[in-house]
């Protein structure tokens, strides 16, 4: 892959811009240097200033203005950024950014502090620790929310059609995992999460992809949605790995020549070219934007779902002192589509939109009350995992963690009208009512949701994530639409694989 | 007493022109010119612009009294009817306008106001928050605000003109009440003519608990005239904890000496709490009430040379009572706390159902046969005089309350209300307290109905039963 001069959309530090030339602008700043000046004579109110605080003010008031995403980086903020990095950190376990202009919460980071808590991707965070997110910036908000694991939090979430409430987390240790890989056996397609763009994703694509090279699959499902970006390097290489060697990815423009570039995909050809649809949603931003975007211009892929996010611009930071303790994080650049698309507060308009995902009504009281979970371990295995607590279901089926009738006589639907009638029973013990007419709407998810339950309670987390996957409609509407445009499975036509296309 | 004036030239003079330092500069510059350079949209990197925003930073940073005050004209004088007071950054809401839209709405003194037509209003300047809140008369605010149990509420309020002298005057069964809504330099000088005056001779009940605001020289003139010469009425500290300085009394031959009993409350702010630190730390006044809101300082424009007409407006001193007690924050504290008042959820219910203005209505509509008719004509609940004769007081008491029982019940069984009936029992004698303010209200003159409704107020009462008691004791002046 060609990438004349190497961006990253989340770090990229520039050598050190020295005072000389700067000085210039120093007879400008006399108005500043007035305000300054009465301010440290004169101040005499609480919040007491320190005298060498007052230019630092000037200064993070100066880059706050630009944008949300350019901040100045104090001491503090800078090691925190730095360590960040790093991988793991504590926190709440979601993901939030900007939505019509306020702080929301994008997506929960499954099995964390805020999924427990039943925060959801859209709920507006009105307060942190009782602090208004009016003005906030992304970064303060972020470091309002991260602290050190087994800290309080508390959080006012302002859900649509609801009234604000304060949700209490105690943070914990969170690592992200940024590929989630399964096959979907019944439609022979194979799928792959990105959760964000971070190092060793492409990485990690490629070999998920090469796994599937042995289930003669008949296409891919990317899913992108509520994936809020990450490094620019990583994103244009997932491209990378979909493209025709020489296809351009995309293109970054700034003021800054060396924030102008564009990027190509290579020769290589190692994994299998199958048939691809991209599912993107509100929340796919940044980094699933140039995916996105280049595989829509090159028709490499179907995009489906929501339109996109819209935020297609680069961050640099840059140290301003010469011991590199204080930075700034500049927006320095925008990136466009192959044809030149604006995706800045545009965003991408997939190919076939689809409507938002929504439970109905009843689900949320459920989920909250763990009652999929409950069921699945109080009524169906209370004698641990694989030993089912009912006649009804196969106990060899269970072990897998699946749910399957005994003996071959009756049909799987049959029995997902047991676990569906089994379960309202149990729900109205509970206490958790339902008419009859709101029943009718919640049986399949329900339904769903105490098969992963099961997988769960057998196999893990991580196995009920993946087996989470085949239940997600918007996964089964395109695993619908692949075995249509998809021909015959051509395990043939994959290449043998060579090198991997991402150095380190 | 020093005026404030020989204060400031003394601090101008003791501090010298501050340079900013190279070294303490360099980092900006930098910035500054890697934004000029690097930053993706060239219209949002222009000098002007840039040094805007630098400037709001460092003002942003200050407390909410210190701003950059533009030469803009305000969109209109009407309001809501409340003031707002800000300490670390909460909005809490002071001097709720008796009868004004807010109050009418459920916005009460310590509730936390949060949004402004939609806009956070925590973080903001107060004079930012106050501006916001004001417009044309008619035209209507959307506010969200945390009550005093930290449930959300919200409401529509339309802006209303609500004109209020700065002070006024309430005689109150015999003894004088003076409300005190703004002390400015008139106000101080008219109180404290009007308390050297024979009318006040037998003492008087200052009520601070709606003044969120005014001038701490006239705070510190009238305490001035309130206490004997040589005593400390306050003492400010100026920038960086230097240029202390202590407010003293002018020696006098004759202090205004009337007995005072002042009413301290949340809404008590800045210069209301110098005086109220002042009378009550030299035991010259006796305070009644709740702690007040804790913040007391001055402030001062200075001009910005190259601002074209912008002017900066700065915390320039902070007050600390004569006992030393910093105000921002710790604010004064009342010797005694009138009656309790009624848990939240009885208000609530009290509130939602309108239980006092439909019980008027209902007096006034058809009075029951136990109430004087004509009496409540002229705006008085009273028992009817016939039934009332030869009875004491305790068994006319008893009877008035059966016959409030009554009409209350005939009301909840009209409205089919659910209101527990151990709630009202022990709303009781607040509900008939209301009831009487309503009927006043709505039959008496203002000023009338203002003296029923400060009588029927604890605290008030409070006042005037001590100045009273103090009128009885051997040596009180008369």
């Amino acid at each position: 892959m060609r990438a004349p001069g190497a961006v990253s959309a989340a770090l990229l530090v520039l050598a050190f811009a020295g005072p000389a030339e700067a000085r210039r602008n120093a007879g400008a700043l006399k108005p500043l240097l007035e305000l300054i000046e009465t301010v440290e004579a004169n101040y005499a109110g609480d919040p007491v200033i320190r005298e060498d605080e007052v230019v630092k003010q000037a200064l993070a008031g100066m880059v706050a203005d630009l944008d949300r995403y350019s901040e100045f980086l104090d001491q503090q903020k800078y090691k925190d950024l730095q360590e960040d990095t790093r991988g793991s950190f504590g926190g709440v376990g979601i993901e939030i950014g900007i939505v019509n202009g306020k702080l929301s919460v994008i997506a929960p980071i499954e099995g964390t502090p805020a999924d427990r808590a039943g925060l959801l991707g859209g709920d507006v965070i009105a307060f942190i620790d009782g602090v208004p997110t009016d003005d906030m910036k992304i970064m303060d908000a972020v470091h309002r929310i991260k602290g050190p694991p087994g800290t309080k939090v508390v959080l006012a979430i302002q859900r649509e059609g609801e009234p604000m409430r304060d949700v209490p987390l105690v943070r914990a240790l969170i690592t992200p995992v940024n590929i989630r890989d399964a096959v979907l056996e019944d439609a022979g397609v194979g799928y792959v999460g990105i959760r964000t763009f971070s190092e060793h994703t492409a990485e990690n694509l490629y070999d998920a992809l090469r796994r599937f090279q042995d289930a003669h699959l008949k296409g891919f499902i990317l899913d992108l949605r509520s994936n809020p970006g990450g490094l620019l390097q990583e994103a244009t290489r997932v491209s990378d790995l979909f493209l025709p060697g020489g296809a351009a990815i995309v293109s970054t423009e700034g003021r800054d020549p060396s924030q102008r570039a564009k990027y190509y995909a290579s020769e290589k050809r190692d994994i299998p070219q199958l048939p691809l649809i991209v599912l993107v949603n509100e929340y796919s931003a940044s980094g699933s934007e140039i995916v996105a975007g280049a595989l829509k211009d090159h028709r490499r892929g179907i995009i489906m779902g929501r339109r996109t996010f819209g935020k297609a611009s680069v961050q640099s930071i840059t140290p301003i002192t010469p011991d590199r303790s204080q930075a700034v994080r500049l927006t320095v650049a925008r990136y466009y589509t192959p044809s030149h698309n604006e995706i800045h507060e545009v965003g991408i308009e997939p190919d076939v939109t689809l409507p938002p995902s929504r439970y109905p009504p009843g689900m949320r009281r459920l989920f909250d009350e763990g009652a999929f979970n409950r069921f699945a371990g109080e009524v169906l295995l209370p004698a641990g995992a694989g030993q089912s607590g009912t006649g009804w279901l196969d106990p060899a089926a269970l072990k897998d963690g699946r749910l399957a009738p005994p003996g071959k006589g009756s049909p799987p639907d049959k029995l997902d009208g047991r676990l569906g009638a089994e379960f309202r029973r149990w729900a109205d013990r509970q206490g958790w009512h339902e008419t009859d007419e709101a029943w009718a709407e919640l049986e399949s998810p329900v339904v769903d949701q105490v098969r992963i339950g099961v997988m769960r309670r057998v196999k893990g987390e991580e196995a009920a994530r993946r087996y989470a996957v085949e239940f997600d409609p918007q996964v089964r509407t395109a695993a619908a639409l692949l075995k249509l445009v998809a021909p015959a499975p051509a395990a043939s036509r994959a290449r043998t694989p060579a090198t991997p296309p991402v150095s380190k | 007493m020093r005026r404030a004036g020989a204060f400031f030239a003394f601090l101008l003079a003791a501090s010298p022109v501050l340079a900013v330092s190279d070294s303490e500069l360099d980092p900006f510059i930098n910035a500054m010119s890697e934004i000029q350079r690097r930053y993706v949209d060239e219209t949002k990197a222009e000098t002007a612009l840039l040094l805007r925003s630098a400037s709001d930073g460092v003002v942003n940073a200050l407390d909410a009294e210190s701003l950059v005050l533009d030469p803009a004209p305000p969109a209109g004088e009407a309001g809501p009817g409340f003031s707002v007071g800000v300490r670390d950054g909460v909005v809490w809401v002071l001097d709720v306008v008796e009868g004004g839209p807010a109050g009418a709405a459920g916005l009460r003194e310590g509730h936390r106001l949060l949004q402004i037509d939609g806009k956070d209003a925590g973080g903001k300047k107060r004079a930012e928050i106050e501006r916001a809140l004001k417009g044309p008369a008619g035209s209507k605010v959307w506010l969200l605000w945390n009550d005093e149990e930290d449930s959300y509420r919200e409401a529509q309020v339309e802006r209303k003109l609500l004109a209020r002298p700065a002070w006024r005057r309430v005689p109150l069964d015999g003894v004088e009440l003076i409300q005190v809504f703004r002390l400015d330099g008139t106000a101080a000088g008219e109180i404290a003519s009007a308390l050297g005056s024979s009318p006040f001779a037998g003492g008087c009940v200052l009520d601070l608990r709606k003044c969120a605001g005014g001038d701490p020289d006239a705070a510190i003139a009238l305490a001035d005239a309130l206490l004997p010469g040589g005593l400390t009425i306050a003492t400010g500290r100026g920038a960086g904890g230097k240029g202390e300085h202590r407010y003293e009394t002018t020696r006098k031959s004759k202090p205004v000496s009337v007995p005072i009993v002042i009413l301290l409350g949340f809404g008590t702010r800045g210069a209301g709490e110098i005086l109220a630190g002042a009378l009550a730390d030299h035991r010259r006044a006796l305070a009644v009430g709740k702690r007040t809101f804790g913040y007391a300082s001055r402030q001062k424009d200075f001009p910005l040379p190259s601002g074209e007409g912008r002017r900066l407006r700065l915390t320039v001193e902070r007050f600390f009572t004569p006992g030393g007690v910093c105000l921002t924050g710790t604010g004064v504290g009342a010797e005694l706390e009138a009656g309790e008042p009624l848990p939240r959820r009885i208000e609530r219910e009290l509130e939602r159902y309108r239980v006092a203005e439909r019980l008027a209505d209902r007096l006034l509509a058809s009075p029951p046969a136990a109430f004087d008719a004509e009496a409540l004509k002229t705006g008085v609940l009273a028992l009817a005089a016939v039934e009332a004769k030869g009875k004491s007081v305790a068994e006319r008491r008893g009877e008035f309350e059966r016959a409030f029982q009554i009409a209350v019940e005939a009301l909840m069984r009209e409205l089919d209300a659910d209101i527990p009936r151990d709630a009202l029992d022990q709303a009781r004698l607040a509900l008939i307290s209301r009831v009487r303010v309503e009927i006043a209200g709505r039959r008496r003159t203002p000023d009338e109905a203002l003296a029923v409704a400060l009588r029927e107020d604890s605290e008030a009462a409070m006042g005037a039963d001590l100045i009273r008691a103090l009128r009885k004791m051997p040596g009180a002046a008369q």
